[in-house]
């Protein structure tokens, strides 16, 4: 962390300000060197916490899970229960099936990114104002069969 | 789009002190974690189409909302609380505190180690941090800790640019006060050792800002 | 206890394996205008004046179409240049909005596509207050408030 100026404050305590922002700085990085310290058990919920975000995530973005009806629906219930912490075993099991799937899926992924890029859409048949124009959806809403 | 390891690596940087920013502000180990918990999930669910560049800021700002909503829970509850036991005839329970109140200080009137004078230290930055004005603690906390520049910081609390400057400086000077008062001066703050030696920042999501 | 210690071991090497496995980060872009290639410069040339007040995950969107850029015909290179100042100005949810709607109609067969191009003609022969009201009707609206 860096002192960078963040607040110019010219007035007659100029020198006291500049001390109590460094203070400032430092204390922040006691803080945050202070917050690597907590319970194992703090820890662990904030591990579990964290990967039942990810595997939502790979979930959303990971269409091939759908077709697999059975699995969806148990992944489906267990995501729901993610405040029970009793289903740590489990939810590393998901985790794992989560990673699995969209580590086989990663390279399909790289390539649509690649196709995707702004370059196309800027090119593309409409000007990037008709796609992003939220009233041009509703009125196609209204006015398409 | 953020991909879920880009997720998970933003997640991983920022944890544990987005745990520790929270219990400043809601004084609770459970609802501390309650709320990080909720917030990831939200970041996950309702930004999924976001570029990884933009998770620090949102999640603050997810964060901070959902503590706000915490709070405005808290203080019902703590009202019903109240009138409840006025209504039996019990004293207000201790335990149940307006979250924005002061609280005390745990005292470890011990023999003084290294370790523990800097533990002490910490408790006492720890406790001003807590006794500051919710909009201070959260303007120093986005700023300096975070690191978050003026303009989402702004967007992150909800006000303007100008009243983020004016929440910090006022917090760093409280702060500044706060310590002194409890023995510590300016430059006893920065003669404050870390446990070991002082690490680089290990949150690479750092470079997206 | 011990068999999720060793599920949790697995999902934590293949967590590593994802992690370096493939996924190239992007290069630093915190670059300053005066430090991209004549090519780049020549692409991004109607972002000359606002590059470096850019953020740099602005400035990441637009190397990428520098780089896709020399791949297009002559005519696409046009339409890129033509429309690349408004597309910076737009917000970041405008943008996202955009890249949704775009891979939507880039799957429509070729005679949805004309009839969408014919209808946002018509759309823009609307009154300005007309479109207004119609853009805060829409639902979709990513506002500050709704960041909860």
């Amino acid at each position: 962390m860096t002192i960078d100026n963040k607040m110019r404050s010219a007035d007659d305590n100029g020198a006291l300000l500049v001390t109590e922002e460094q203070m400032a700085v430092y204390l922040a990085e006691l803080l945050n060197e202070n917050a690597q310290q907590l319970t194992v058990q703090t820890t662990q919920r904030l591990v579990m916490a964290r990967r039942l975000a990810v595997s939502q995530l790979a979930r959303q973005q990971a269409p091939a899970l759908n077709y697999n009806g059975n699995v969806l629906r148990w992944l489906g219930h267990e995501l729901g229960d993610y405040w029970q912490q009793h289903r740590n075993m489990s939810a590393a099991l998901i985790f794992l099936v989560m990673a699995l799937t969209f580590f086989a899926a990663q390279q399909f992924q790289v390539d649509q990114s690649l196709q995707a890029s702004d370059a196309f859409l800027l090119a593309s048949d409409l000007p990037p104002e008709a796609y992003a124009d939220k009233g041009f959806d509703t009125w196609l809403e209204a006015n398409l069969n | 789009m953020a991909t879920p390891e880009e997720l998970s690596t933003f997640l991983v940087g920022v944890e544990r002190r987005a745990f520790k920013q929270t219990l400043y502000a809601v004084r609770d180990d459970h609802a501390a974690l309650d709320i990080v918990q909720d917030s990831m999930m939200k970041l996950a669910t309702k930004y999924a189409n976001n570029p990884a560049a933009e998770l620090p800021p949102l999640f603050q700002r997810i964060l901070q909302n959902t503590m706000r909503d915490y709070w405005r829970r808290q203080k019902v509850r703590n009202l019903w609380t109240s009138l409840l036991s006025s209504f039996s005839g019990n004293a207000a329970d201790g335990d149940e505190r307006d979250p924005l109140e002061m609280i005390d200080v745990q005292d470890d009137s011990k023999e003084p180690s290294a370790q523990l004078q800097r533990s002490q230290t910490l408790k006492l930055i720890e406790h001003a941090l807590q006794m500051l004005p919710p909009r201070q603690r959260e303007a120093f906390v986005l700023r300096y800790w975070e690191e978050m520049n003026v303009a989402d910081t702004a967007i992150s609390m909800g006000c303007s640019e100008g009243s983020v400057k004016t929440h910090c400086s006022r917090a760093v000077h409280a702060l500044a006060i706060a310590l002194k008062n409890q023995g510590l001066d300016k430059a006893a703050v920065l003669n404050t050792p870390f446990t070991n030696n002082r690490s680089s920042n290990e949150d690479t999501s750092n470079d997206d800002r | 206890m011990v068999r999720s210690q060793s599920q949790l071991k697995l999902s934590g090497v293949l967590l590593l394996a994802l992690l370096f496995g493939g996924h190239a980060w992007a290069e630093d872009v915190n670059v300053a205008w005066a430090q991209l290639n004549a090519a780049q410069r020549q692409v991004l040339k109607p972002l000359a004046a606002e590059w470096d007040t850019l953020r740099p995950w602005q400035r990441e969107r637009m190397l990428d179409i520098a780089r896709d850029y020399p791949k297009m015909s002559v005519s696409k290179q046009n339409l890129v240049q033509q429309r690349l100042s408004n597309w910076s100005r737009m917000t970041p949810y405008e943008r996202e909005n955009a890249r949704k709607r775009h891979q939507q109609f880039q799957s429509l067969p070729a005679d949805k596509k004309s009839e969408l191009r014919k209808k946002w003609i018509e759309y823009q022969q609307l009154s300005a207050a007309e479109r207004a009201k119609l853009s805060s009707e829409s639902p979709d609206n990513y506002t500050d408030a709704d960041l909860k």
